[in-house]
């Protein structure tokens, strides 16, 4: 028997290679095999199963169990090469597998004796993957104490606090990453996704910009002056007593005015209060606001609005989806319009690589009016596109076409030449906009944007194009 | 060295001539690296009634990065042993399952009873763990140890079980409150050797 088995010794084989009988059978061999085989597969570990079960088949060619239990496990973990003798090289393998506690395990057999810092930053990173956080941390302070591997090891450290809610602490420890050019545009990104999630957070945006249509009249009735300059400002606090997930209170103002048509002039005051749980790209946001919005000075629109958005991501794949309803109490000189809207929307998109991302989606909307004419549906499809060009720039576009129709005829507006006489109203409006974002230092951002709009109507008063240039500048801080 | 104690111990032992083929097959095995194939020829080796064995197969155990089962196999304690390389590889073991406290503990007792190759990377590694235990621990490192300590014990993995008690009770030693310590020691008392 030693003599089989010194020869076996010679080479490594692959376990799910077919299997030689040996010279010299032996039943009672085989049956030790097994019995180790049944051991070790119990125990979770195929690849000593395999052996153990290829020497019983071998010993006993005629006994079926051994051959069996080989075809099944190798049907279950498929062909592979023999494990190599390096656990650090087969770690990565199976970390860029996707296999994280196949990986994990690797790492921390190369971390045997003396402390690796690399094997102990992509164990780190492994567990990470896999949620054990506290591991992790611990892992990844090992690795931060080398040099070479600190900004990573920051990097995925902050992505740990930024998990466990602790964003403020995420976005310093990103901002550590970023010294690293390997990772500085990842870090950045993130540094200010985080900033966004600290306990409290403040920010004011200084806008301005040309509207070429900003009564969004018909090109065949408007005055020749319906374009105007515009210049607004806004400000926001968000606090998150509880950190980022948990109890949000939401408070905004706004103000837009106008060069010359200030009969448009927009105020708005909003305060909210809602609750979001997100981690890794899923989670689900409730919200109620109250909004009070006025018009050329004067008293304009109230509402009370219930939100819901959620989202799930499947590796590169993010499914989202939100609806709003919105009662809309306008002031005497609207209120036909007041009544109930609610909007929906689902969006499907995927990330092409680390900086493309790619969506489409459906939205849906329905203005319950209280006047029954002024009631309407609508729907549209919509794409859009998120472009990181580097370090602190990106882009963003988006399409979109909605197909509006009214419940009813409206019979005493005095622009209702329809093309079928008695029809209701139908609108087509198709919506683009792309904006470039660049940020010119910690927490700030300047924002260049066009919108444009085109909406064709069987009533020719609803047709009408717009094109919004805008310049903005953004500060977040979060104190 | 593991091949090179077992020609010796088996020169010294009577097992049976099948269990000492499979004993020099799994040394072989050992020493070129092949710890899963190994592995096999101990386990048959075992089971042919090898005797000291055990010691081998928690040894390839560790080198297979099945940490838990080595501390298993090894018995789960934290004293010295006869054989200062085995107890080299039973501090690994303890270091990969995360006990630390049984892993300083083993690589103190191993002092100058290795050679100077196995007593530097001992003294390396006490220096790792030093650094691991410098901070006052946490209460949810003990919850941890005392939840795995349940597991291990419903699983029927008593040493392991055992040995994770004992981290427990060495972390709650060092927080001023002494969190869950009683708790811990009762656990531990009732996965001593012998009990049901």
């Amino acid at each position: 028997m030693l003599s089989l088995l010194a020869a076996a010794a010679l080479a490594a084989v692959d376990p799910c290679a077919p299997v030689e009988p040996a010279a010299v059978p032996d039943a009672a061999g085989a049956a030790e095999y097994r019995a180790v085989a049944a051991a070790e597969a119990a125990a979770g570990d195929p690849d000593t199963a395999a052996i153990a079960w290829r020497r019983a088949a071998a010993l006993d060619p005629s006994e079926p169990t051994a051959r069996a239990a080989l075809a099944r496990l190798c049907a279950e973990v498929g062909p592979r090469a023999t494990p190599s003798r390096d656990p650090l090289a087969d770690g990565i393998r199976a970390l860029d597998a996707g296999r994280y506690a196949e990986a994990a395990e690797r790492f921390r057999a190369a971390r045997e004796g003396p402390e690796r810092p690399d094997a102990a930053l992509l164990e780190g990173i492994s567990r990470y993957e896999l949620g054990e956080d506290a591991e992790a941390t611990r892992l990844l302070r090992i690795a931060e104490a080398d040099p070479a591997h600190r900004e990573t090891a920051r990097l995925y450290l902050g992505l740990l606090a930024w998990r466990e809610g602790a964003a403020r602490e995420a976005a310093s420890l990103f901002g550590e990453a970023s010294a690293s050019p390997a990772i500085a545009s990842l870090a950045r990104d993130l540094e200010r996704s985080a900033r966004w999630d600290s306990p409290l957070l403040l920010s004011f945006v200084a806008e301005g910009g040309y509207d070429s249509n900003v009564s969004l009249t018909s090109d065949q009735v408007a005055p020749a002056d319906k374009g105007d300059a515009f210049g607004g400002l806004s400000a926001l606090a968000l606090a998150r007593p509880f950190g980022a997930n948990g109890l949000f209170l939401r408070g905004a103002a706004a103000a837009q005015e106008y060069a010359r048509l200030d009969r448009y002039d927009l105020t708005l005051l909003e305060g909210a209060v809602g609750a979001r749980w997100w981690r890794d790209g899923s989670g689900a946001t409730a919200e109620y606001s109250l909004a009070d919005r006025t018009l050329g000075g004067s008293s304009y629109l109230l509402t009370h609005r219930l939100l819901a958005t959620g989202a799930a991501t499947f590796g590169p794949f993010t499914l989202t989806g939100a609806w709003q309803g919105r009662w809309e109490s306008y002031a005497s000189a609207y209120a036909d319009y007041s009544g109930f809207l609610q909007r929906a929307d689902a969006r499907a998109s995927v990330a092409l690589g680390p900086r493309l991302r790619l969506g489409a989606g459906w939205g849906w909307a329905r203005d319950a009016t209280d006047l029954a004419v002024l009631r309407w549906s609508e729907q549209g499809p919509r794409a859009d596109l998120r472009l990181l060009l580097g370090r602190r720039s990106r882009v963003a576009a988006e399409a979109g076409a909605t197909f509006r129709t009214y419940d009813q005829h409206d019979p005493g507006v005095v622009y209702a030449t329809t093309a079928a006489a008695g029809a209701a109203q139908r609108d087509v409006i198709l919506d683009g906009g792309a904006a470039f974002e660049h940020d010119v230092g910690a927490g700030v951002t300047l924002r260049l944007a066009l919108l444009a709009r085109w909406s064709h109507s069987n009533v020719p008063a609803f047709d009408y194009t717009k094109v919004v240039p805008s310049a903005s500048v953004g500060v977040v801080f979060t104190p | 060295m593991i091949a090179q104690a077992l020609a010796l111990l088996l020169a010294a032992t009577s097992a049976s001539a099948g269990a000492d083929e499979h004993l020099l097959a799994g040394a072989q095995r050992f020493r070129d690296g092949r710890f899963d194939e190994a592995l096999v020829e101990f386990r048959v080796a075992q089971r042919l009634g090898a005797q000291g064995v055990d010691g081998y197969v928690a040894s390839t155990l560790v080198k297979l990065g099945r940490y838990d089962e080595a501390v298993e196999a090894f018995g789960g304690g934290d004293g010295p042993g006869a054989d200062p390389l085995i107890d080299y590889y039973r501090a690994l073991a303890c270091w990969g399952a995360r006990l630390y406290g049984c892993a300083d503990r083993l690589l103190a007792g191993i002092g100058d009873r290795s050679g100077p190759k196995v007593a530097e990377q001992a003294a390396r590694l006490r220096g790792a763990i030093a650094a691991e235990l410098r901070r006052e621990p946490t209460p949810a490192s003990i919850d941890w140890y005392l939840g795995r300590c349940a597991d291990e014990q419903r699983v029927g993995r008593r040493a392991l079980a055992a040995a994770l008690g004992r981290e427990a009770i060495g972390l709650a030693a060092r927080r001023g409150d002494h969190y869950r310590r009683a708790e811990a020691e009762r656990l531990v008392q009732a996965l001593a050797p012998g009990r049901p």
